[in-house]
């Protein structure tokens, strides 16, 4: 999982290197800051004159400006490559989800899904410079600490090897096993206060009429008990592993100075030293400690790249087939058409048959959950039918390119999307090439001319998240326009309309139908009465249709 | 953005009995601190006495080993500091979320909120918000007390040790500050800058997410990677420039804490040649100097922590000072009592929503007399359900009065009120939990009086489908049960409670003719005997009525029966007509 994670930054790795390299160069810098100034001052009390200090000044002032530097450098290598690599995660995902459809996200809480793996994709990025980058600064500072005290004497440089150790890798491992139930609790008791906020929050003004909020504060409170109790079993965690991390530290200063005092009497060590070994040893503890923190961080990076990796390895619902054909006319044909959304379910069409002769306008009714908007789905090829056939100008589906499907086909769907841009770019997604001229006509078949000439920045107005700036009926105008400029040879309006009172309706479905004249319309709609005249009209009840063309 | 003083006032504050806690953190990280030193400048001591004073590892044991008691004090107080703060975290977030809860679900909430209320909302300022101030209380809190205290207990220290080093402290000290207060003015707002842009980029990313259909079906999802791509790279060029200034702060912190170290060790190396300093002074001074620094370090690497809180706070604060809730006088309920809910009477009502926009509902009077029907009716934006909202008690009028028995609403405790009340929405929420549950909302009833309710509201026939009857448990949001179902068990809810004031508000939207036509017998039997408002945006559902009132932005434009406004009401005429978007039609799909 680590390995992949990393993977996926491919050629942005050198940020990372680069960000642990400065972030080496920083602590280790410090420690031989530390380092030299106190050999520095120690010198000064054998030597008489200043002029044999100027190599150990020299040190001490260049280390004091690489630290700032490299300090600076860190920091900020560190954010660009969070940009590059947030850029590069955020590609991959898109890249990696946009063949499989939006079958694969199809869930009944969609779009809680959709924020939860776009929150996952930022935990993700954070692994990169929280847990990638403060074990190799630690390491190499621990590395260069090491060396250091060594020169001065073999058994310095195995006592902080030793401490080192214990605090870079012991104390991340076990502060990890103590912390994890309590981590893992506290997930869970925050799934469980939300879940519960969320349930009721949703029917609270009903609450609040009822009378009825006084179980729900009560429950929440209990909740909230439960995940405050956790909650401090992990501070306490953190706490002791910062006061054992100090207190390493301090123990390992002090047993630096009992042993560099015995070397010292020993005769092995050169008294000047002696100041190095303690105040080096606290200073390359305090520069390890960081990477219990990244321990910490992993598992939660680590889960939430489980469930990003879970979604994008995904096989996708349909694919090409091997030679494609391509197909001539605009005629539909279902034929026994039976589909179930998996093997256990019960079949939701179960063996559907309709036939629209090129050019033909239909109507397609039918109680809510029929299954009106999954032959929707199908006609677009965002699932795949095992049972029966469909065919578009002759072809059956299955021997299409799935492109070439979509740019037969144009789907106004039930919950369709308007991005959060102008009204031009919401457009011109259907036809990058269509100029405005062609965007004002589409507009006007939409009904919308008005609209967009009052609008402030006419074509360049922004619509708001999903359209939320426009009023219900504007919106799905907008979405109808859309449709209409991809000029396809068969249009499915799934529910384009329901947000208009009927004699806009009326109003809007005879425009489009003047647009469309001799091309295939089927209009998906919840409701029976005849608005415009169609040549079919068509019922899908219990999996099948049930009139016949009238 | 608000004052981060302001927010960590308020935070400290949230909760008083979260005080000590936190003045125990603070202590704690305090005694860490002087500890610390004291462990250095016992190093200092010691490396003296053997490199100077010829003395040799036995005898500098002592030293060593209170140095080591030193450090298991400091361990000690380092946890003690970091427990009481997660205590005290618990406590105000413990706190703040009843205190949310109680804001939200109690009082009148005042003009002007009305936007917050949206579950998604409400949730992320129940839910995340009061969790997001964790690490503010936890982490931000102590390090920014340890910033104010630490510096000036090291300055004192090195005062003591080597005044002549003081000296380096008292130059680059007040620089520091100064220099920090500048940059750090220009940090905050590039720090917002940077947070709004990378909130942007999730939200375009998320965007893009949430329209793959719309993408797939216009066969462009394919170029949308490369637009992600393109369009990042272009905001994160601007960001990086706006960086490059913010992380100045850094270098200057982190170039005056080394410039500091380096010219003690230097000065000081050079008045040891001079004879003037001794080396025990000399390495103490040189080793305890860069603690100075230490605890403003400590605060920038927290600053996030703080940043993320501020911005929780902003979330949180509006909840809490909505000033003066009618109902409620220094947050105690106001008792006069309720006679009767009618006549009920809008005098000169006032409300703006918008502080800046035009009145929502603008100097609107009516009356509903005892066991009277009155359905409002209006185009979409007319003020229909700022007039509910004001009489379900979720809003107070800026101007004029609401009266119920000739009582004033805003001298009436807002829960006393609502027990007057039932109100069937516009889509109900079912509740997780068994039918019956669901049907006795609020109210003690028998599993008699259940049956009653739902029988009368023509709900009995679907609940005895059910598999366990009334003791069916419907799965959370309601999934199970149809729409007109779900208006049939709102209906029944509103049976249960025999209030005599029933709202009923845009109750048949979502359903088709059918069960349309169900929805409103049930509705009918319900508003026999009682007095009601009606919203309604169908002509069936106006019928129901005795009476209708007209709003048209705002204001009351005619007030009569169907046929009077046929002929007065030129409003009226086109709603019936379907001039209008008022959707007050024969029949309709789905209209908003």
């Amino acid at each position: 999982m680590i390995a992949r994670i990393l993977r996926l930054v491919g050629p942005e790795r050198r940020w990372l290197v680069l960000a642990a390299v400065l972030a080496a160069a920083t602590s280790a810098s410090g420690v031989a800051l530390v380092g030299s100034a106190s050999a520095l001052i120690s010198r000064s009390e054998l030597v008489t004159t200043t002029a044999t200090l100027g190599v150990a000044i020299t040190f001490v002032r260049l280390f004091a400006a690489v630290r700032a530097t490299a300090r600076y450098g860190e920091r900020y290598v560190g954010h660009l490559g969070t940009f590059r690599i947030t850029t590069r995660v955020r590609t991959w995902v898109f890249d990696s989800i946009a063949p499989l459809g939006p079958a694969v996200l199809d869930d009944r809480r969609r779009g809680d899904v959709l924020s939860r793996l776009a929150d996952d994709v930022d935990e993700l990025q954070d692994f990169y410079l929280r847990v990638a980058v403060p074990p190799l600064a630690a390491g190499a500072t621990a590395a260069l600490a090491v060396v250091a005290l060594g020169v001065l004497h073999w058994s310095a440089g195995l006592l902080l090897a030793l401490t080192l150790a214990v605090v870079g890798l012991l104390v991340p491992l076990l502060a990890r096993r103590a912390g994890r139930t309590a981590a893992s609790r506290v997930i869970t008791d925050r799934a469980a206060v939300r879940a519960e906020l969320a349930e009721h929050l949703a029917g609270i003004d009903e609450l609040c009429v009822a009378g009825a909020t006084e179980d729900l504060m009560e429950r929440v409170a209990a909740l909230d008990q439960r995940l405050v109790d956790d909650q401090t079993r992990l501070d306490d965690v953190r706490g002791a592993v910062t006061a054992t991390i100090g207190l390493i530290g301090m123990t390992a200063a002090a047993a630096a100075l009992v042993l560099g005092a015995s070397l010292v009497e020993r005769g092995r060590l050169d008294g000047v030293a002696l100041a190095v070994l303690p105040l080096v040893a606290l200073t390359a503890v305090e520069a390890v400690a960081p990477v219990t923190l990244a321990a910490e961080h992993l598992g939660r990076t680590r889960s939430a790249a489980s469930r990003v990796f879970a979604i994008t390895d995904q096989t996708p619902a349909v694919e090409d087939p091997q030679r494609p054909v391509r197909p001539s006319g605009g005629s539909l044909t279902i034929r026994d058409l039976t589909f179930r959304y998996s093997t256990t379910d019960p079949a939701v069409l179960d063996g559907v048959d309709l036939e629209l002769p090129a050019g033909t306008v239909a109507v397609l009714t039918g109680p809510s959950g029929s299954g009106k908007s999954t032959i929707a789905d199908l006609l677009v090829r965002f699932r795949e039918y095992r049972d029966g056939s469909i065919r578009l100008g002759g072809v059956e589906l299955h021997d299409m390119a799935v492109g070439v499907t979509r740019e037969r086909v144009a789907l106004v769907a039930q919950h369709d999307h308007l991005f959060d841009t102008t009204v031009r770019d919401n457009l011109l997604l259907a036809d990058p090439d269509a100029s405005d001229g062609r965007l004002l006509e589409v507009l006007e078949a939409a009904g919308l001319t008005e609209l967009v000439r009052t609008l402030p920045n006419g074509l360049g107005e922004r619509v708001g998240e999903d359209g939320r700036r426009l009023s219900g009926g504007e919106r799905q105008r907008l979405l109808v326009a859309r449709a209409l400029l991809r000029d396809a040879d068969v249009l499915v309006l799934d529910e384009a309309t329901a947000h208009l009172d009927p004699p806009s309706e009326r109003e809007l479905l005879e425009r489009v139908l003047a647009e469309r004249a001799g091309r295939t319309t089927l209009i998906i709609t919840h409701h029976r009465e005849q608005l415009v005249p169609v040549d079919a009209v068509l019922t899908l009840q219990d999996g099948r249709i049930t009139t016949a063309p009238s | 953005m608000s004052d981060p003083r302001t927010t960590f006032r308020a935070v400290v504050e949230a909760e008083p009995a979260a005080r000590r806690p936190l003045l125990w953190s603070a202590a704690g990280e305090v005694l860490a601190l002087v500890a610390l030193l004291a462990a250095l400048v016992l190093i200092a001591r010691g490396v003296d006495a053997v490199f100077v004073g010829g003395r040799g590892a036995a005898q500098v044991l002592p030293v060593v080993l209170a140095v080591g008691a030193l450090g298991a004090l400091r361990a000690l107080a380092q946890w003690s500091a970091a427990r009481t703060a997660g205590v005290a975290s618990a406590g105000i977030r413990s706190s703040l979320r009843i205190r949310l809860l109680d804001a939200i679900v109690r009082p009148v909430r005042s003009a002007g909120t009305d936007d917050r209320r949206r579950s998604g909302d409400l949730l992320g300022v129940v839910g995340d918000s009061v969790d997001a101030l964790d690490d503010y209380v936890t982490r931000f809190v102590p390090a920014a007390a340890l910033a104010v205290s630490g510096p000036v207990i090291v300055f004192v220290v090195v005062v003591v040790l080597d005044p002549w080093s003081s000296l380096v402290l008292v130059f680059t000290g007040p620089m520091l500050v100064l220099l920090l207060a500048v940059i750090g003015r220009r940090t905050r707002e590039l720090t917002r800058v940077r947070l709004a842009e990378l909130s942007w980029l999730h939200g375009f990313f998320l965007d893009l997410l949430r329209g793959l259909g719309a993408l797939s079906v216009a066969n462009r999802a394919a170029d949308a990677g490369a637009r992600i791509e393109e369009v990042s790279r272009r905001h994160g060029a601007t960001t990086m420039e706006v960086l490059r200034t913010a992380f100045q702060t850094s270098l200057v912190l982190e170039w005056s804490a080394t410039a500091a170290t380096a010219l003690v060790a230097v000065t000081v190396s050079f008045r040891m040649i001079g004879g003037g300093l001794s080396f025990a002074v000399a390495l103490s001074t040189l080793v305890v100097v860069p603690e100075f620094f230490g605890p403003l370090r400590r605060l920038a690497v927290e600053y996030h922590a703080g940043q993320s809180g501020q911005a929780a706070w902003e979330r949180i604060g509006p909840w809490l000072d909505d000033g003066p809730r009618p109902g409620v006088t220094d947050g105690r309920a106001v008792g006069a009592e309720v006679h009767g809910v009618a006549p009920l009477e809008f005098v000169g009502v006032t409300v703006r929503r918008d502080p800046e926009g035009a009145p929502t509902v603008d100097d609107v009077t009516f009356r509903i007399d005892p066991g009277e029907t009155v359905a409002l009716v209006g185009p979409s934006g007319a003020g229909k359900s700022t007039v509910v909202a004001l009489v379900l008690g979720f809003l107070a009028p800026d101007h004029g009065t609401v009266r119920a028995g000739g009582v004033d609403l805003g001298e009436v405790d807002v829960a006393e009120w609502r027990r007057h009340l039932a109100w069937v929405p516009q889509s109900p929420t079912v509740f997780a939990g068994t039918v019956a549950d669901n049907v006795r909302l609020g109210v003690d009833a028998d599993d008699d009086r259940v049956r009653s309710a739902l029988h009368a509201a023509g709900a009995m026939e679907f609940v005895d489908d059910l598999d366990d009857g009334i003791d069916t448990v419907l799965a959370e949001e309601g999934t199970t049960i149809s729409g007109g179902q779900r208006q049939r068990l709102a209906i029944a809810r509103a049976w249960v409670r025999d209030a005599p004031l029933v709202v009923l508000d845009e109750f048949t939207a979502h359903l088709d003719l059918l069960t349309e036509e169900q929805v409103l017998a049930a509705a009918g039997a319900l508003l026999d005997g009682r007095t009601a408002l009606l919203v309604a945006h169908r002509l069936q559902t106006a019928r129901l009525a005795d009476r209708i009132v007209v709003l048209d932005g705002g204001r009351v434009v005619g007030d009569g029966t169907h046929d009077e406004l046929l002929s007065t009401c030129v409003t009226y005429r086109s709603l019936v007509e379907g001039r209008r978007d008022g959707l007050l039609a024969e029949s309709g799909g789905d209209p908003r």
